[in-house]
């Protein structure tokens, strides 16, 4: 009743240690009554020095000793424990937030991702870091503490029940109030921490967004204005926080006002009930009453412990709305990872070196495609045949429809019927290698660039494919050559070195298509020239297929697909004096 | 340049200054926390002497030690919940003004010259680690001062009961203290590397998300996941060692207060003369006065690992500026376009790499000029030092009028700079939001129709379903879903509305087609005389139609 189910269920998988900690909590709870035993035992002893005042150096001393020893063999008993719960509870939260994250990024890593205007990274990489690891808390404390009160805090009742009822019935009302008022509000709370999280991921989305334009902030002079609506942000997020905290911060004043109140009922019951008895009571009646006094301060103790959870309880509750709206955590099913990751894009085995077949033609059978029945077709029965053995263009007016042509060749686009074939089977994504209109090299060497993408390429094919790509001159002149380090998005390398790197990347990659957007753009007219002679060379081994818009490009090519109202017409050009 | 200078030797002691201004509210808060738990005291102390009363005397404590009690309840509720809400304000207010403070230093030092920056790193600066310290704004100073308060009190109290109970308490206090400081070190260790760790993890999302299209082209999904298993598991490796830590410390500060607990009654109980009715009360009091205490020592513990979030974030804030020192004050405001006087402009990366070897280059007011250059020659370099993107290393830019007056660039104020001279890069950022939002970031005051026409004249005019919400229309972050040719010109409206002196090109009509090209060199043929115009640029048909034509790199 205190858990969030949609959080309990990203438990599953994990039920077994979830169970550990809970029972080792409960062991450390239980360890305070033992220590309560040994307390009352000793304070009891006190009961017999007052009665023989003169007898208390040789009589009394003796026995208080063993008892205070076993106080403190508790805290030792415990610091394992403790040790043991603190390991367990790591590897449980360790557990669901490997498991959280990696379902997260294969939501993220879809294809229908790639058009979705309302993802901000900033948003997304807040879910991926803290909003996973607020998951965590949760799960390894906040859930366990929320289990181990509803465990321990009835048998601790039936046992002074059991003893002393009317205890344990003042008791009972006191937990009630500090445990059930904050139910009264819990809605309210769930609503503001949403809020909260909301505010936190805006503000992660425009700084992000801010760092990685801040070049161009500068020169717009827009630094200033991007400051004061940040400033405008933060302070959001700091009222969205501070009235959410408001609130919770009520639920650990009442759970300390129950404990407080309920120690001091016990405290004048107990009172009460020894006076009652008239005569003067024995150690036994003394310890009695000082252990029932004790364990039912042990009552609170469980509930104390959850009200301290409260910033991970919180943590975890806002957490899970970002990572819901970043793809959600599978709702609970999360055991596909990472075996079914794959499903979205077809089955991607690793290459298999050079040994690929080379293909014949790529055939475009009447495609047809639109982004929703309500916008106009983009593609309308376009067919068309790419072969292999010379450079294939695809030209067309800004806008016609090229680099959906691309997505649709690329698996990124869902097409209906599979009208697409090559050498007569329907082409698979891992079909095609590409090279995108602003390609993304990860930070790193450009060894590294190369070697994700190709695992098995060696230093020559590395050579090999940057010469190709007409980076030999730069490969000699960078002193680290390939060791070369790049910083975020290629920022350390010029524009026209970033698009041979993706160029020499995506022919490292030995696949039947190579799709190449505008590759070119960025080069001057001899560097051009020495590329789409490499590009040529390389469509005797493969079908290569490139939009182009320069005249050089479209010189180059054997063949210009012309696409146009989304109709694809093919021309075959004479051999031309570029070549 | 080396910002670790400005940060003291421990990091935390650096998180102090950021307070000023707060620390009324925290003399209050330790104010309040001092009377929170004296009343906790007051409460145990009551409480087991009643009980004590019955046991030993059967006698019902007196009225007004019910009256009491009843009243310290009440107040500590209350003044738990005051506490704590003042001191998560106060930190969550300090925390606003660290994240705008680190805003201004990325503002200075982003981009850097330094090719290891990583805007995912500072992004996680910026969201988690200034979250972090969270914990030290609001438990650190107001809570040590009242324990240390509460706890010399305490020991003064107890002094008349003779040199052994309050020794017993001091000793308690020697033995917290001593398990605390030898793991202090690895506390701070084990944080580093947790946070450390955090850091990738941040990185490796930002990659993701930015390389999205590769890792899905490239069907590198299973690699991108193993990575970022890895990477997560560094997290948690260190986070076990460190809660694990944080447990035995905890566990051990216990074990000092249970020993000094039975110390403070062996002591108490062989004192002769006190009334043994008020023995338990003593040990319940003793117990209460030190959670405090244990608690404050704790709270150095604790502290440790957000060590690595207070250097990140203090490294963050005094980020270094990659431009000059002297702030420009000069107004420079002339009539008319603007001329560039270059000389001998040097620039080289921090990694030794020469970006731009020395260039001169004369450009008269209202001139079109046309830079060209090979592949890595400097263009962009030479194009973002001309708009004062970084400071040279060595030689000079001055802004030239009309009438012959020259100033030096970096002499002009920022404001009046940023009106005057411009640049439209290859790859310019289109921001999350509406068209309007996007061009509001230059003008701010710009109304619909001005950027309607200023697109039109950037050859992006508004028409079709695409645009059916005119203005309005959300654009994705990095303008995902526009084209790279519209891009362009995208963003060469949002530069037309600033009517710069100068406007720099760098690259803009590469990722055009011909047809737009020739659009787009007629509009700055059009606006060349009003603006001067410098286009950089590796095609031909782009520079043909320059009034001259500088060639960079020989």
């Amino acid at each position: 009743m205190l858990v969030n189910k949609r959080l309990l269920q990203m438990t599953v998988g994990h039920r077994g240690r979830l169970a550990g900690v809970t029972a080792l909590l409960c062991a450390i709870t239980a360890s305070y009554w033992l220590q309560a035993w040994f307390l009352a035992q000793a304070l009891a002893a006190l009961v017999l020095w007052v009665k023989v005042p003169e007898d208390h150096d040789g009589g009394t001393y003796g026995p208080l000793i063993p008892y205070l020893a076993g106080v403190l063999a508790c805290g030792l008993g415990r610091l394992m424990l403790q040790q043991f719960h603190s390991r367990l509870a790591s590897s449980l939260g360790s557990g669901v937030r490997l498991k959280v994250r990696l379902s997260l990024a294969d939501r993220l890593l879809q294809p229908e991702r790639l058009r979705d205007t309302s993802d901000r990274s900033g948003a997304r990489r807040l879910a991926l870091s803290e909003g996973v690891d607020g998951v965590d808390s949760y799960i390894s404390q906040y859930i366990p503490h929320a289990f181990q009160l509803q465990i321990v805090v009835p048998a601790l009742l039936l046992w002074i029940a059991w003893m002393n009822p009317l205890l344990a019935l003042a008791l009972a009302f006191a937990v009630a109030a500090a445990v059930g008022a904050p139910k009264l509000w819990s809605k309210a709370l769930a609503k503001r921490g949403q809020h909260h999280w909301d505010t936190y991921e805006a503000l992660s989305a425009d700084f992000l967004e801010a760092l990685q334009g801040m070049r161009t902030l500068k020169i717009l002079h827009a630094v200033p204005r991007t400051r004061a609506r940040l400033n405008d942000r933060s302070h959001q997020l700091h009222r969205a926080t501070v009235s959410t905290m408001r609130t919770s911060l009520v639920d650990t004043a009442l759970a300390d006002f129950g404990i407080q109140a309920g120690m001091l009922a016990a405290a004048a019951l107990a009172a009460i009930a020894v006076t009652g008895q008239g005569a003067l009571p024995g150690p036994e009646t003394a310890a009695m009453t000082y252990f029932l006094l004790m364990l039912s301060s042990e009552v609170f103790r469980p509930v104390r412990d959850l009200a301290r959870q409260w910033h991970a309880g919180y943590l975890g509750l806002s957490a899970l709305g970002s990572i819901d709206a970043a793809g959600g955590a599978d709702h609970g099913k999360t055991s596909t990872i990472p075996s079914t990751s794959l499903t979205g894009t077809g089955t991607r085995t690793p290459e298999p070196g050079r040994a690929v077949e080379p293909p014949t033609t790529l055939a475009l059978d009447r495609v047809s495609f639109r982004y929703s029945d309500a916008d106009p077709w983009v593609l309308h029965e376009a067919s068309a045949e790419i072969r292999r053995g010379g450079l294939t263009a695809l030209a067309g007016v800004s806008g016609a429809g090229k680099s959906t042509l691309f997505d649709l060749l690329l698996g990124f686009l869902p097409s209906a019927e599979n009208r697409i074939h090559m050498d007569g089977r329907p082409l698979r994504p891992s079909d095609v290698s590409v090279v995108s209109q602003r390609s993304y090299l990860f930070p790193g060497t450009i060894r590294e660039n190369l070697r994700v993408v190709a695992p098995t390429a060696t230093e020559a094919d590395f050579r090999r494919a940057l010469e190709t790509a007409g980076l030999a001159e730069e490969l000699q002149a960078w002193p680290d050559g390939l060791d070369t380090v790049l910083s975020e998005g290629g920022g350390s390398v010029s524009g026209g070195q970033l698009q041979r790197l993706a160029i020499a990347r995506a022919l490292l990659v030995d696949r039947p298509v190579l799709l190449l957007d505008e590759p070119t753009s960025a080069l001057n007219t001899e560097l051009a020239g020495r590329i789409l002679a490499g590009l040529r060379r390389e469509s005797t081994r493969r079908i290569v297929l490139m939009i182009a818009h320069r005249p050089e490009a479209l010189a180059a090519a054997d063949t210009v697909l012309r696409l146009d109202d989304g109709q694809l017409f093919t021309t075959w050009q004479p051999e031309t004096a570029t070549r | 340049m080396i910002s670790t200078t400005r940060t003291p030797r421990n990091p935390l002691r650096g998180l102090i200054p950021h307070m000023s201004g707060e620390w009324a509210a925290i003399v209050w808060t330790a104010a309040v926390g001092i009377l929170n738990n004296s009343a906790l005291i007051v409460l145990a102390v009551i409480g087991s002497y009643m009980v004590a009363l019955a046991v030993m005397r059967q006698e019902i404590a007196a009225p007004v030690w019910w009256f009491v009690g009843t009243a310290a309840v009440v107040l500590r509720a209350v003044l738990t919940w005051h506490e704590m809400d003042l001191s998560h304000s106060i930190a969550y207010r300090i925390l606003a003004a660290l994240r705008m403070a680190l805003f201004d230093g990325f503002a200075r030092g982003v981009p850097s010259r330094k090719p290891g920056q990583h805007s995912g790193k500072l992004g996680a600066t910026a969201m988690g680690d200034v979250e972090k310290l969270e914990f030290f704004y609001a438990h650190t100073v107001a809570q040590l001062a009242g324990s240390a308060i509460l706890f010399i009190s305490g020991v003064a109290f107890l002094l008349p009961l003779g040199p052994e109970v309050a020794g017993a308490l001091l000793l308690g206090f020697a033995a917290l203290v001593a398990v605390t400081l030898p793991g202090l070190r690895r506390g701070a260790m084990l944080g580093a590397r947790v946070q450390q760790a955090r850091s990738a993890v941040s990185v490796l999302a930002v990659d993701l998300l930015a390389g999205r299209r590769e890792i899905l082209g490239f069907g590198l999904q299973e690699n991108a996941q193993r990575q970022l298993a890895e990477r997560s598991l560094v997290v948690d490796a260190g986070q076990r060692k460190l809660s694990s830590f944080l447990a035995l410390a905890g566990s051990l500060r216990e074990l000092c207060v249970l020993g000094t607990v039975v110390a403070v009654f062996l002591a108490a109980i062989s004192k002769p003369g006190l009334d043994a009715v008020w023995l338990p009360a003593l040990v319940a009091g003793t117990l209460t006065l030190l959670a405090p205490v244990a608690e404050g020592v704790a709270t150095m513990t604790q502290l440790q690992p957000h060590r690595a979030s207070a250097q990140r974030v203090l490294e963050g804030i005094s980020l270094p500026s990659d431009r000059g020192a002297a702030p420009a004050v000069l107004e420079f405001d002339p009539n008319g376009p603007l001329g560039v006087e270059v000389k001998n402009l040097q620039f080289t990366y921090d990694d030794g790499q020469p970006a731009l070897r020395p260039t001169s280059l004369s450009v008269a007011p209202g001139e079109h000029v046309g830079i060209s250059g090979r592949s890595g020659a400097g263009k962009t370099t030479l194009a973002r030092l001309l708009v004062r993107l970084w400071a040279p290393d060595s030689g000079s830019i001055s802004l030239v009028s009309r009438n012959g007056r020259e100033v030096d660039a970096w002499a002009v104020s920022e404001a009046s700079f940023r009106r005057m001279v411009t640049l439209v890069e290859q790859d310019s950022p289109v921001f999350h939001g509406s068209v309007l939002d996007n061009m509001r970031l230059a003008c701010p005051n710009v109304t619909a129709s001005e950027v309607l026409e200023a697109l039109e004249r950037a050859g992006l005019p508004l028409t079709g379903d695409r645009w059916a919400e005119g203005v309005d229309t959300v654009i994705g972050e990095q303008g995902m879903s526009l084209s790279g040719g519209q891009r362009a010109r995208f963003c060469l409206a949002r530069a037309l509305l600033i009517k710069p002196r100068i406007l720099v090109l760098d690259e803009t009509s590469a990722s055009l087609d011909p047809a737009s090209e020739q659009a787009l060199v007629k509009i700055l043929g059009a606006i060349a005389g009003e603006t001067t115009v410098i286009t950089v640029s590796h095609r031909e048909s782009t520079l043909a139609a320059c009034d001259r034509r500088v060639h960079l790199g020989e």
